[in-house]
């Protein structure tokens, strides 16, 4: 095997290649900035061999890294978001940057909101035991919710039931009522009890349906001081 | 180590149809660097109440909700429930 010693800078001014099994153990190989040459392709990495990027990568340099498979210890962020500091997984910006693609998972958020009950639009006198509260989650353009809303006073406003607070609206178009998942006790109501979310709205209309399949809208009127209501649902945004 | 806890609303939207939605970002900062933040998020329909509602929250449903995006609004919910039942 023949052998040649260098020392000093070497400055390859196109491509190097070993014709045979080269090793270069315990030793650096120190590349140029990057940018200088513009590109460049590094081949047959194997074994424990690993490359360190010191630095700051510019977010067009590279524009595209392709990889068989990916390997992230902890977090990675996308989109400019800074990665978790805590536990695994995919860090997205905190206001989603909405992706055209169909096949692109785009944004996720999860926290809590506060689901409230008005009755004909108005809310004088209501008032919530402390139970009430709701979570969410939201995974691209899906909205999860659920919630639980527990009357201390139904107060005297008058009308239609409507469960109002939800994190974000409905879309509009196909799913123009979409149903939403409703249950609790302590109300009166005959056939099935139900909930639907309008196209552009940020509230569940809380309805129930006869046994001759007439709909009506629950009312203030079939509800008590100590109304209990579950609330799941999921729409689109 | 000083550990503090702010919430502040980063994002209010307003839809077309003049529903208010804000998030408030509660954060957990250690010494000036944020550990941990958690989101609460409220959406608000035109001529709502808003008492307990944030002063800068407050203030964009003020400018949105004219007299004329609430009827719009209100016309808008009846015609539905119209539809539904």
């Amino acid at each position: 095997m023949a052998t040649v010693a260098l020392s000093g800078i070497i400055t390859p001014s196109n491509v190097v290649t070993a014709t045979s099994t080269t090793t270069l153990s315990n030793k650096t190989l120190v590349a140029p900035a990057l940018g200088t040459p513009a590109s460049g392709v590094v081949t047959n990495l194997t074994g424990t061999a690993s490359i360190n990027i010191n630095g700051t990568v510019g977010a067009t340099t590279p524009s595209t890294v392709v990889a068989t498979t990916v390997q992230a210890s902890t977090t990675m962020g996308v989109g400019g978001a800074t990665p978790s500091a805590s536990g695994s997984g995919i860090s997205f910006p905190a206001t989603q940057s909405a992706s055209t693609d169909a096949n692109t998972l785009d944004d996720y958020e999860e926290g809590t909101w506060t689901p409230s009950i008005t009755f004909g639009g108005a809310a004088v006198g209501i008032t919530y035991s402390g139970y009430t509260g709701g979570t969410y989650s939201k995974i691209g353009n899906r909205v999860f919710v659920t919630a639980i809303l527990e009357l201390s006073n139904k107060g005297s406003s008058t009308g239609a039931a409507r469960i109002i607070g939800l994190p974000f609206t409905n879309a509009s178009g196909i799913a123009r009522y979409l149903p939403a998942m409703l249950s609790g006790h302590n109300f009166t109501y005959t056939g099935q009890f139900y909930g639907d979310i309008q196209e552009n709205t940020s509230s569940i209309a809380a309805n129930y349906t006869s046994e001759a399949g007439t709909p009506s809208n629950l009312l203030d009127t079939n509800f008590t001081n100590t109304t209990v209501l579950q609330v799941s649902a999921h729409y689109s945004v | 180590m000083s550990l503090t806890k702010q919430t502040v609303v980063d994002q209010i939207t307003v839809t077309e149809n003049g529903i208010v939605l804000y998030r408030e970002a509660t954060r957990i900062m250690e010494d000036g660097n944020q550990i941990s933040q958690t989101f609460h998020r409220t959406s608000l329909t035109p001529a709502q109440d808003l008492t307990g509602i944030p002063a800068n929250v407050v203030a964009i449903c003020n400018a949105a909700w004219t007299a004329e995006c609430i009827a719009a609004y209100q016309a808008a919910q009846a015609a539905a429930e119209a539809a539904r039942t």
